[in-house]
């Protein structure tokens, strides 16, 4: 389910492969580049992304009425229709307007309009105001290129993915990437943390042991990560990090000075672009020499002492979140006992960062795999990992939730039910009961955050649960399970504990995308594909239509039982309708005749999965399963 | 039914050697871990989330002596409380007056930026939170099974209560002074 926290297994009707160790790829979806990767004879390689063979591919779309250009050409055109081309996506991903409001993506250069009334997604207005993207959408166009790319490199249809994250991503922004992949038509099989894909690019190219920190600076995100190796288990000690955080400062803390030193202003949107751009390229300049010019209406020279006074504020905020990773890690900050320092991301090239790290962690770091390719090539190594491929079993990976999750209680405080830095998956129970005579239901507030009050979290979504018998206050117990799955990701389910009933759960996620608005940016983005991706397209619906259909049928006939009485009759019509859009050519009644069957199952599909719960904890009581989830 | 022992098939004791403890966890995550059942059915994939998310649950606790000491009290019928638990345990007033004062002393110096004070009370309640490690260990080390519990042990699981609870008034005071410490590094580097 996009945006909402709920997301329930059908017990044997997911994503169940026929063919294991098949296409699968790695992809690398950064603030300024994107990658994909796959693994070739045990060795993980980038794949070309443009006709010249270049591996990265900028992450810009530019939206014309009508038609949307992705990579390079969107990139050079971003200079002369600015409004229309969006750059540095990934910071706007599951984030809302008035969160965005205030903070430095939204205040400084940045040219770009949005939709008035938008709800809780902020939505772009591109294409002349003729459209309104979100950046899910406008992610999802980056993974279909990249998904065009790789299909066309290894000769069909890709079978599942691994999309890395910030490990510092919060729930929402990591729903917010699994719905872009979604959209983008992507099995994908894991969000993988960046840091620890670097470190599985590294530890399996060195076979090391030992502790190691990983420092990660990309374009618009900083994340610090410590992990330690042991025969082949790659755990995640602990991380920390800055989701608005990275080499786009540097351009901006450029700009800044340029203009200070030309005494201009800058209003125009174009002309802010191209001053970005070319302290993008000054700053690039500067990592092997030792003066750049930026020209803009007059030359500004730039000498690397200059940058590296403008910059050292941004890295000084990388200080105090690697000073907290490594206590976190049992470490001592202020005398590391360190086996590596891994660099990662573009920034990390710039020299004034290396000498910060060295300084930092207290020894040279490495880098001698490419810092824009290390993620990538990492992704790819964990998904052949995951669809079974190679003769690596023995290595495991064990990551951890970046920040700690809670409950809102009375007074407006947050009441922690898993810390951050907790192995994932990981789960924890709460028991509530009723305060009122004859309440049936309860509000419940997530929150995200270290602090202690609410105004101080982030809020990720409100629960209302249903359904309580109606009895005395205190009557009725309801038993409420948090389970944040290994993509970080967080499920909620309820139970009332006197009479074992499932209640229902009304999720309004704070930010993020409600299930119907992916449904239509997937209809929309429909219309705006062109008519061989319509093909494709009819047909993935159909392989999904036969794979609802098959999976009923035989959860029916396996436990037809489990239905509720009345139950079986809405589900057979809507198998009826959905065989018969099937036999049509119009992809998007096949999607909705399937989401349709989806739903009139869902009922289904929770009694089955509960079910499968009893039995996966059958000869145990409640009780217990609730101790050892504590 | 499992408890966190039992998830890592170790005994139920104090004592536990870290690195059998990890080796034991690495062995049962390969089993279990999702990673390793990307492409199994959904009952699979279900059973087995819930078996690592337990056995996550069970290594983080079983690896930190504050939080085996209470789980392995929690097994001997005593609930101190701790994370995730709402249960609270009397504690003797006349310690909550010295940790009172303490704190007390902490802001004082806190605000006077008396940084020699901090450290000393620092020092101070490190040396007291390790003392009543000791008293848990020295507690734990004449204790039985949990299941042999015979009746002269009930004071010694009181006294291994009663240093748990201690533990967490000192641990929450030195959040504070690693609150202090971290504004102080950050703020000079």
């Amino acid at each position: 389910m996009a945006g909402g926290l709920l997301q329930i297994a059908e017990p044997g009707e997911s994503n169940v492969k026929e063919a294991c160790a098949g296409r699968v790829v790695g992809i690398d979806l950064g603030t300024t580049n994107s990658l994909v990767a796959t693994v070739r004879d045990g060795n993980p390689e980038c794949l070309a992304v443009d006709d010249a063979g270049g591996r990265l591919l900028p992450s810009v779309v530019e939206y014309l009425p009508g038609s949307v250009i992705v990579g390079r050409q969107a990139f050079l055109d971003a200079a002369t229709r600015p409004r229309d081309t969006i750059v540095s996506v990934k910071r706007f991903m599951g984030r809302g307007p008035e969160e965005l409001a205030g903070t430095e993506t939204a205040r400084r250069w940045t040219p770009y309009r949005f939709a008035s009334k938008t709800g809780p997604v902020v939505r772009f207005l591109v294409a002349n105001s003729e459209r309104e993207v979100t950046p899910v959408e406008v992610s999802a166009e980056i993974l279909k290129t990249l998904r065009a790319r790789a299909e066309e490199a290894l000769g069909g249809e890709l079978d599942g993915v691994v999309i890395t994250v910030p490990a510092y991503f919060d729930d929402g922004q990591r729903q917010a990437t699994k719905d872009a992949g979604r959209l983008a038509g992507l099995d994908v099989l894991r969000l993988l943390n960046e840091p620890t894909a670097a470190a599985l690019a590294y530890g399996l190219n060195k076979k090391s042991e030992g502790t190691f920190a990983v420092y990660d600076l990309g374009g618009g995100t900083f994340d610090i990560s410590i992990l330690k190796l042991t025969g082949g288990v790659f755990e995640v000690k602990s991380t920390g990090g800055d989701t608005a955080l990275g080499g786009d400062d540097f351009d901006r803390a450029l700009a800044d000075l340029v203009v200070k030193r030309l005494a201009i202003t800058v209003d125009d949107a174009a002309e802010q672009r191209a001053l970005l751009d070319a302290c993008r390229a000054a700053k690039h300049r500067l990592t092997d020499e030792p003066s750049a010019v930026v020209e803009l209406r007059g030359r500004a020279t730039i000498t690397r002492e200059d940058f590296d006074e403008a910059v050292a504020p941004i890295l000084q905020r990388t200080f105090a979140p690697c000073r907290r990773a490594l206590k976190d890690a049992g470490l001592d900050p202020a005398k590391p006992i360190l086996d590596g320092v891994i660099l990662v991301g573009g920034a990390t090239r710039t020299p004034a960062v290396r000498a910060f790290v060295e300084r930092l962690f207290q020894r040279p770091p490495l880098a001698d795999i490419d810092p824009d390719q290390v993620v990538a090539l990492g992704a790819a190594v964990q998904a052949d990992l995951l669809a079974g491929a190679g003769p690596r079993e023995d290595v495991l990976l064990l990551d951890v939730i970046p920040l700690s999750l809670g409950l809102e209680m009375m007074g407006g405080v947050v009441e922690k039910i898993i810390p951050r830095n907790s192995t994932i998956p990981t789960g924890a129970k709460q028991t509530f009961t009723t305060y009122a005579d004859d309440q049936t239901g309860f509000d419940l507030h997530v929150l995200q955050g270290e602090r202690e009050t609410v105004d101080q979290c982030r809020s990720l979504a409100r629960f209302q649960l249903k359904g309580l018998p109606p009895g005395p206050a205190g009557m009725a117990r309801l038993e409420v399970t948090f389970l944040v799955d290994a993509d970080g990701i967080l499920h909620v389910t309820a139970r009332e504990e006197t009479t074992g009933k499932e209640s229902s759960i009304d999720v309004k996620p704070s930010y993020g995308l409600s299930d119907e608005e992916v449904e239509r940016m997937l209809l929309e983005s429909y219309q705006f594909a062109e008519s061989d991706v319509k093909t494709r397209l009819l047909v993935e619906a159909r392989v999904e239509a036969d794979r609802i259909i098959n999976a009923t049928r035989a959860a029916l006939a396996s436990d037809g039982h489990l239905l509720a009485e009345g139950g079986r009759p809405p589900i057979d019509a809507a198998l009826e309708t959905l065989a018969r859009t099937r036999a049509g050519s119009d992809h998007r009644a096949i999607v909705a005749a399937s989401e349709a069957l989806d739903h009139a199952s869902q009922d289904f599909a929770q009694r089955r999965m509960d079910d499968g719960l009893r039995r996966a904890v059958a000869g145990r009581r409640i009780g217990d399963v609730e101790r050892k989830l504590e | 039914m499992a408890n966190y022992y039992e998830i890592l098939d170790l005994d139920p004791r104090y004592h536990v050697a870290a690195r059998e403890l990890e080796e034991r966890y690495h062995a049962k995550s390969k089993l279990h871990h999702p990673d390793r059942h990307v492409k199994a059915d959904g009952t699979t994939r279900v059973k087995n989330a819930l078996a690592t998310a337990e056995l996550n649950q069970a290594y983080r606790t079983l690896k930190d002596p504050v939080k085996r000491a209470e789980y392995l009290l929690k097994l001997h019928g005593v609930d101190v409380g701790g994370e995730n638990s709402r249960q609270s345990h009397p504690v003797d007033p006349g310690f909550l007056m010295e940790i009172m004062e303490l704190r007390e002393e902490l802001a004082e110096a806190r605000g006077a930026r008396n940084e020699a004070r901090v450290d000393a009370l620092a020092s101070d309640v490190r040396a007291r939170r390790d003392r009543a490690m000791d008293e848990v260990e020295e507690g734990f080390r004449g204790l039985g099974s949990p299941q042999q519990d015979g009746a002269g042990e009930a004071a010694r699981v009181q006294a291994i209560a009663g240093a748990l609870v201690a533990l967490r008034y000192y641990h929450r005071f030195l959040e504070e002074i690693e609150v202090h410490e971290e504004q102080r590094a950050t703020g000079a580097a």
